[in-house]
């Protein structure tokens, strides 16, 4: 498989009152195209800042960043808004939908500005919600919302589906029912999926593992046997 | 003790914009009310030292008959223990070569209604006379000219104004009522030859309780004066007439206009207090709302209730302390200074009277302050109820609801997406939405008011027979309505979007991360605010009729068929770009919105 991303001694700096704080710092590493990659790390190893680089949420200060043949490194803010609109998709821990709209609204909000979007009604089955569809946020229980969250991110059929600790709002089983969802993407659509976490046991569902401490790529490791969700435990 | 204080200037810094709007939103509102409030006082101060310096006549006896008055007539009316003094004169009504003329015989040294010399000389000589100054009605004189009476030349040697004589239009001959005086002189009393009987008496009252001229109170005690004369003279009442300042058609006239001022200045302020307290209440509960967690955290930590209430309620007292202090200021000076020369078109005035009158601000004021206080007490309180606990976890979202609208699928299927999402969102705050509309409604009816008593101010007033044209008098007070009404509209809308935008960060947020560029987010979070201001708007013009039917109705002139069209546009869209402006200005908040702050935490 073609390597999708390809990241090369990036850093970020962060200035505040004339102190520089590199909270990522010459990370190397390269991703394939339909893998299902863990990036672990304690906090402050900078697992957020990397993801908020790849998902063109921020921009990186220095090294090279291409995904999907596009340099983020150098695009500017409209080029990543295109980028988040077509290429990415995002799972957060606390899911952030919109409280006023229903589960399908939800996914209907991703899919209105993207060109190559499923049908919501059918990811919203997909991911085990056809009862729930018009129920608002506050309905829906925890596993529920961020099973809402993920068919919003897949529903815009992105070639990236970034998720930052998606299972930590959650409890044991439904967090491991979601990590199940995000596998079965991965592996049904062909998709890359991205999880970061601080909870080790994720890793051993992945294809590669990126272990970050203190904003350095510590090691790489590709596990021998890759389980599925159902066989991981914490 | 150090770190509490710190911690009370560091919600200053943080709530700047929301500091900064409360007091432009309070100091618009109180320097409108005492401005306005100021204007009557401050022109009727102004006649009220005038008066006073030139110690007008009280009252005049007027003898009907040829004869006139006698010595023992005048010692007859200075007997009464409230005339302080009283001189007896000649002022006579006639026709000078086609001119309606008063001949007055003065005498210039008296204290009684004196006269101010503008020009010239007063006349020293038999043949010497002062002429009144030139208005609308009275012509031009020069020094020099020459008027012949009686088969006498008279030389024209100084021009003066008279105290009961200022209004632009002129007096009515008293023997042609239907004709304005043309001419009025003075001739010397001490040197006069002519044989002209003594037909005025000037009463200088004690007035012993100070009334001030423009008092219903020294108009009684006029009036009460005018009985006891009639019966202590024993003049009858064919032979003499009683006039006192109700009677000179100058005071008549300023008193009317006073009044028209003042009944403006009583309805718009009551409407601008209501916008501006309103909005206060809404900005401080949201303020309170978004710091829960930090009174949480204080209370916590063992803070006593006491120490955080006084910490809200120092950021209520001083951004209205600073809001009113800034509005008297300005409100006292600018206001009636700007708009006193406007009366200089019906009158003419006297020097501007450094006496201020505030009167109205300063009720507004402590209203205003004390709303602000009870207000703050009262969100600040609502949150202290609630244990540490549940403050230190955020305020649940109001959990999305169906709205009625979504009963009729045959409409609801068809809407697009966006706006289902921007008309539900619009009726699951119905506090909210309301106090938007209200907000709007009020301040484009005030504008919508000033625009109407601009139309009609083109309107001539009859005051008992006497005609005055309005236009000039009440038009620029109509602009300073006008211009006061949309500076609140402006800071309202600024308000309101700002806290609608500060609520919806997360949302933004969520929005930003799904690729959504600027300006579909900026129409996703404007399209709500328009929808809701365009209520306001809809709602705003026959609130504003409303209003200026009851303005027209005290005001005893105008009415609502005399609005022009365009008004109704101009509110319309002048109302519709304050918007546009304040979405622009707000924009720049939108996107300084950070996806990762806001989308990390639980808040």
């Amino acid at each position: 498989m073609e390597n999708l991303i390809q990241a090369s001694a990036v850093s970020k700096y962060f200035q505040s009152s004339g102190i520089t704080t590199k909270t990522l710092d010459d990370a190397s590493f390269s991703i394939k195209e339909g893998s299902f990659t863990v990036i672990l790390g304690p906090s402050g190893a900078g697992k957020t800042t990397l993801l908020n680089l790849l998902g063109g949420m921020d921009n990186l200060t220095t090294g090279s960043l291409v995904v999907d043949h596009k340099d983020l490194s150098h695009a500017n803010s409209k080029e990543l808004t295109m980028y988040r609109r077509t290429d990415v998709g995002f799972v957060f821990q606390f899911y952030n939908l919109m409280p006023n709209l229903t589960a399908k609204e939800n996914v209907e909000l991703a899919v209105e500005v993207s060109s190559k979007a499923f049908d919501p009604e059918k990811v919203l089955n997909d991911v085990g919600l056809s009862k729930r569809m018009n129920n608002f946020p506050a309905q829906l229980s925890g596993g529920e919302q961020q099973r809402v969250s993920i068919a919003r991110a897949i529903a815009k059929n992105p070639k990236l589906l970034l998720c930052d600790e998606p299972t930590g709002a959650l409890d044991y089983e439904t967090g491991k029912t979601i990590l199940k969802l995000l596998d079965d993407y991965c592996h049904n659509y062909k998709k890359t999926v991205i999880v970061v976490t601080h909870n080790a046991a994720i890793k051993d569902m992945a294809d590669e593992v990126i272990h970050l401490r203190n904003g350095q790529v510590s090691r790489i490791e590709i596990p021998l046997f890759k389980k599925s969700a159902e066989e991981i435990s914490w | 003790m150090k770190t509490y204080l710190l911690s009370i200037l560091k919600t200053f810094k943080k709530n700047f914009l929301r500091f900064l709007s409360l007091v432009l939103i309070i100091l618009v509102g109180i320097c409108f009310v005492t401005g306005v409030g100021g204007i009557t006082p401050k022109v009727e101060n102004s006649f009220e030292d005038y008066y006073s310096q030139y110690n007008v006549a009280d009252l005049i006896i007027k003898s009907k008959a040829t004869t006139g008055f006698s010595d023992d007539d005048l010692d007859k009316v200075k007997a009464d223990s409230q005339v302080k003094d009283a001189i007896s004169l000649t002022s006579i009504d006639t026709t000078i070569s086609d001119e309606e003329s008063r001949i007055y015989v003065y005498d210039f040294d008296s204290s009684i209604n004196k006269l101010e010399l503008l020009e010239g000389s007063l006349p020293d000589e038999a043949d010497e006379i002062a002429v009144e100054e030139s208005s609308a009605t009275i012509k031009k004189r020069a020094l020099g000219d020459t008027v012949s009476y009686m088969g006498m030349d008279f030389e024209v040697t100084g021009i003066v104004k008279n105290p009961l004589m200022y209004s632009k239009d002129g007096d009515a001959s008293i023997t042609n009522i239907d004709e304005s005086l043309s001419l009025v002189m003075y001739l010397n009393a001490d040197k006069n030859v002519l044989p002209l009987p003594k037909t005025d008496i000037f009463v200088d009252l004690k007035n012993p309780d100070s009334y001030k001229y423009f008092t219903q109170d020294y108009l009684d005690y006029v009036d009460k004066e005018k009985d006891s004369l009639k019966k202590l003279s024993g003049f009858s009442s064919e032979d003499v007439s009683y006039l006192g300042l109700s009677e000179n058609k100058s005071y008549e006239i300023l008193k009317n206009l006073g009044e028209k001022v003042n009944v403006i200045a009583a309805i718009f302020p009551a409407f601008f207090i209501v916008v501006v307290a309103l909005v206060v209440l809404t900005t401080m509960t949201r303020m309170i709302d978004e710091e829960r967690s930090l009174i949480g955290c204080y209370s916590s930590l063992g803070y006593s209730k006491a120490k955080i209430r006084f910490k809200y309620l120092t950021f209520g007292l001083i951004s209205s302390l600073i809001g009113i202090a800034s509005g008297i200021t300005t409100g006292i000076y600018l206001l009636p200074n700007l708009i006193y020369p406007a009366f200089g078109n019906v009158l003419i005035l006297p020097t501007i009277t450094k006496t201020v009158s505030y009167l109205t601000g300063l009720i507004s004021s402590i209203g205003m302050l004390a709303a602000t206080l009870i207000v703050t007490l009262l969100v600040t309180n609502k949150s202290l109820k609630e244990t540490p606990a549940s403050l230190l976890l955020p305020l649940a979202p109001k959990p999305g609801k169906k709205i009625l609208l979504e009963r009729i699928p045959f409409i609801w299927k068809h809407l697009k997406f966006k706006y289902k999402s921007a008309i539900r969102n619009i009726f699951r705050y119905q506090g909210r939405l309301w106090m938007v509309i209200i907000s709007v409604l009020g301040s484009l009816a005030l504008v919508m008011a000033g625009l109407g008593i601009y139309d009609v101010s083109g309107a001539v007033l009859d005051i008992d027979g006497i005609k005055v044209n309005l236009t000039s008098t009440l038009q620029p007070i109509a602009l300073i309505v006008i211009f006061f009404a949309m500076a609140l509209s402006v800071l309202v809308l600024f308000n309101l979007t700002n806290m609608n935008i500060g609520e919806r960060q997360k949302e933004i947020a969520t929005l930003k991360v799904l690729g959504y560029k600027t300006l579909e987010v900026d129409s996703y979070v404007f399209r709500e605010i328009f929808a809701m201001s365009l209520m306001g708007i809809i709602l705003g013009i026959p609130t504003g009729l409303g209003l200026l039917y009851f303005i027209f109705k005290y005001l005893d002139f105008g009415s609502i068929a005399d609005i022009k069209w365009s008004s109704y546009l101009l509110a319309f869209v002048i109302s519709l770009s304050f918007i546009g402006i304040v979405d622009l200005l707000l924009s720049r908040k939108i996107h300084k919105i950070d996806m990762n702050d806001s989308l990390k935490s639980v808040e």
